[in-house]
């Protein structure tokens, strides 16, 4: 049995030899149905995939790295006339375009109170399940007709967001055949210092990506009405 | 080359990118329609109007 084990041992040994000095003889060896086990893309890598990871570093020293939004722009799922961003729409983080294809319809800008609007991502899952969340919140003063007008145009609509950093780096949230759903709550206020006010929030899930950035060729055309 | 807001845009809509920010109307500059419409968003919005012909000289 010892001889056996010893045996079986040096003929291993012997494959793998083999394997990486005449890599091609002994794929035409091993059966078809075994090749994506024994066989990677750069010749043999025993079944797993070659991986690499890249330097993630801190913001340089000496820049300014401000929180908080400066503007965000809606657009409804509806209003897209194709899918917007996929996954090759986004290469390297950002979006190059240079078209959004929502033909001539215009993103709705959200002016809400200064300091109130923030976006969040976040990915989660377990390995090879993993995919990642979108949200967002803005706080807008006052309750009149003209503001539930507008929060009624996103009732059972999705959309994509764009937040603008104060750098202006922009990003974009949400897709447009997985739109973020809207949900938004007002508030009074007991007495006359309380804030009466409109907090609207954003979210989407089963993304596979953080928000892209958007290239500044890219060009947006805003609603002033 | 001359560029005009078209009409049912006028006042209504502000192109933004990387370069800024600009409102579509009758006092927009020769110089960002010409380059807005170098863009494919800038030619839903804008169009291209033919330069005024010089009146002929006479004597």
């Amino acid at each position: 049995m010892k001889s056996f084990r010893i045996i079986s041992s040096c003929l291993v040994g012997l494959f793998l030899l083999a394997s990486v000095l005449a890599p091609a003889e002994v794929q035409a060896f091993v059966p078809p149905s075994a090749h994506d086990f024994f066989f990677g893309p750069e010749g043999v890598t025993m079944g797993m995939a070659t991986v690499s990871l890249t330097n993630l570093k801190r913001k340089d020293r000496q820049l300014a790295n401000l929180g908080g939004i400066a503007k965000l722009y809606l657009l409804a799922a509806s209003d897209f006339t194709a899918d917007w961003p996929t996954a090759t729409d986004i290469a390297a983080g950002a979006i190059a375009g240079p078209t959004i294809p929502c033909g001539a319809k215009n993103w709705a800008v959200l002016t809400f109170d200064i300091g109130t609007c923030r976006i969040k991502s976040e990915r989660k899952g377990k390995l090879g399940y993993q995919n990642v969340g979108h949200s967002g919140e803005c706080k807008f003063a006052g309750y009149d007709a003209t503001q539930i007008t507008a929060l009624e145009k996103t009732f059972n609509e999705g959309g994509v967001a764009i937040a603008v950093y104060k750098d202006g780096t922009r990003v974009v949230l949400g897709t447009s055949y997985e739109p973020l759903e809207f949900e938004d709550s007002t508030d009074s206020g007991a007495k006359a210092d309380d804030q009466l006010a409109i907090d609207f929030k954003f979210k989407g899930d089963g993304y596979a990506w953080h928000p892209p950035t958007l290239a500044p060729a890219v060009t947006v055309a805003l609603s002033t009405t | 080359m001359k560029y005009a807001v078209k009409s049912e845009f006028s006042g209504k809509v502000k192109l933004e990118n990387g370069s800024g920010s600009f409102l579509l109307d009758e006092s927009t500059p020769q110089a960002v329609l010409a380059k807005l419409y170098e863009t494919e968003v800038g030619k839903l919005y804008i169009d291209q109007v033919a330069a005024p012909v010089a009146a002929p000289q006479t004597k």
